[in-house]
C-alpha cells in the first residue's frame, strides 16, 4: 500500500520555556496513531519562525513528526490533529507538510 | 517488582516487559546516568529503530503507543531536557526522585497506610489503580500507593462489607 508522508513540527517546550507534560505528548501520540499507519519523530532540530507582528525571527528546538497516512481520506483528520496541536501546545501557528506540500496553520 | 515513576507521578508497571525490552531500558538508563545529552538521547534512543517497543517497523502505532518501555524512555528524555536546561519542569512534576526506585509493601501495610481495608486495596489492584505483584504474597508498589486516593464511597463499602463478614 502506498503511504502518504506527512509532517508536523512541534516545539520541544512551551512558550514559557517549560516542558510539555508526558500527558500532552501521549495525547498527541495517541491522536497521530489513530489516523496513521504509524509515525516516528526526528530531531530535535533548530526551527525558525518569523513573528508577523514585528518581523522578528525566532529560533527554537523542534521535533519533526513523520506520519504515514494510509489514504487521502485520512489527510483531513491529520489536518484536524495539527489544528488541535496548535491550540493544545499553545502555538500561534503550526507547520505541516503533506506529500511534500508545506502549509502553516493558524491555531 | 519493577516499576518506573514518571515526572508526573504515574507509575509504569514494567513487570511484563520482555528480556530485550528490559535490556533496552537498561541501556537507556545507563546513558541517562552517564550524562548523555538530551539532544543525543532524543535523536538516538527515544524513537530509535533499535527500540524494541517500536518493532517491527520502528514506528509508533495504535498497538504500541502506550507501551511502558516507550513511555519510560520518553520520560528519561524529558529528565535529560530538564537537566540540560532545554526546558523547565512542568508544574506539579518532580525530577528529584530516582524513577526506578520503588518499595514493595505488603497489602496489610498498604491498607494501614491509607486507612482502608485490605479488600479495598485488592479491589484497587484489580481495577489497575495500584501496581502490584501478580504472585503471592501480593506486594504493592509504594510509589503507586503514594499517588492513590481511595474513593470515600468505596472505603465505606469496603468497611461495611468487612463488618458484615465479621458478624
Amino acid at each position: 500500500m502506498a503511504l502518504i508522508e506527512a509532517h508536523i513540527i512541534i516545539p520541544v517546550r512551551n512558550n514559557a520555556g517549560i516542558a510539555f507534560s508526558d500527558e500532552d505528548w501521549l495525547e498527541l501520540h495517541q491522536r497521530l496513531a489513530s489516523v496513521a499507519g504509524g509515525f516516528t519523530r526526528r530531531g530535535p532540530h533548530l526551527g525558525s519562525w518569523t513573528d508577523p507582528d514585528d518581523g522578528v525571527e525566532y529560533t527554537e528546538p523542534v521535533f519533526d513528526f513523520e506520519v504515514d497516512i494510509e489514504s487521502w481520506t485520512s489527510a483531513g483528520d491529520f489536518v484536524d490533529i495539527a489544528k488541535w496541536a496548535a491550540s493544545h501546545f499553545d502555538q500561534q501557528a503550526i507547520a505541516i507538510k503533506i506529500a511534500g506540500v508545506p502549509e502553516t496553520l493558524s491555531a | 517488582m519493577r516499576t518506573y515513576l514518571t515526572l508526573g507521578g504515574q507509575v509504569l508497571d514494567l513487570t511484563n516487559l520482555a528480556v530485550e525490552e528490559l535490556a533496552y531500558l537498561d541501556e537507556c538508563l545507563t546513558a541517562y546516568h552517564s550524562g548523555e545529552s538530551f539532544e543525543d538521547f532524543s535523536r538516538d534512543r527515544t524513537f530509535s529503530a533499535r527500540n524494541p517497543a517500536l518493532a517491527p517497523h520502528a514506528r509508533v502505532n495504535a498497538q504500541n503507543v502506550d507501551h511502558p518501555l516507550l513511555r519510560a524512555v520518553f520520560d528519561l528524555e524529558a529528565r535529560l531536557g530538564i537537566r540540560d536546561g532545554v526546558f523547565g519542569l512542568a508544574p506539579g512534576h518532580d525530577a528529584s526522585t530516582d524513577p526506578m526506585t520503588d518499595t514493595a509493601l505488603a497489602v496489610t501495610a498498604a491498607a494501614n497506610e491509607k486507612g482502608v481495608t485490605r479488600e479495598t486495596v485488592y479491589n484497587a489492584i484489580e481495577r489497575g489503580e495500584l501496581v502490584a505483584t501478580a504472585e503471592r504474597p501480593v506486594k504493592v508498589s509504594a510509589n503507586s500507593l503514594r499517588g492513590w486516593q481511595p474513593a470515600a464511597s468505596r472505603q465505606r463499602a469496603g468497611r461495611l462489607s468487612a463488618a458484615s463478614r465479621g458478624r
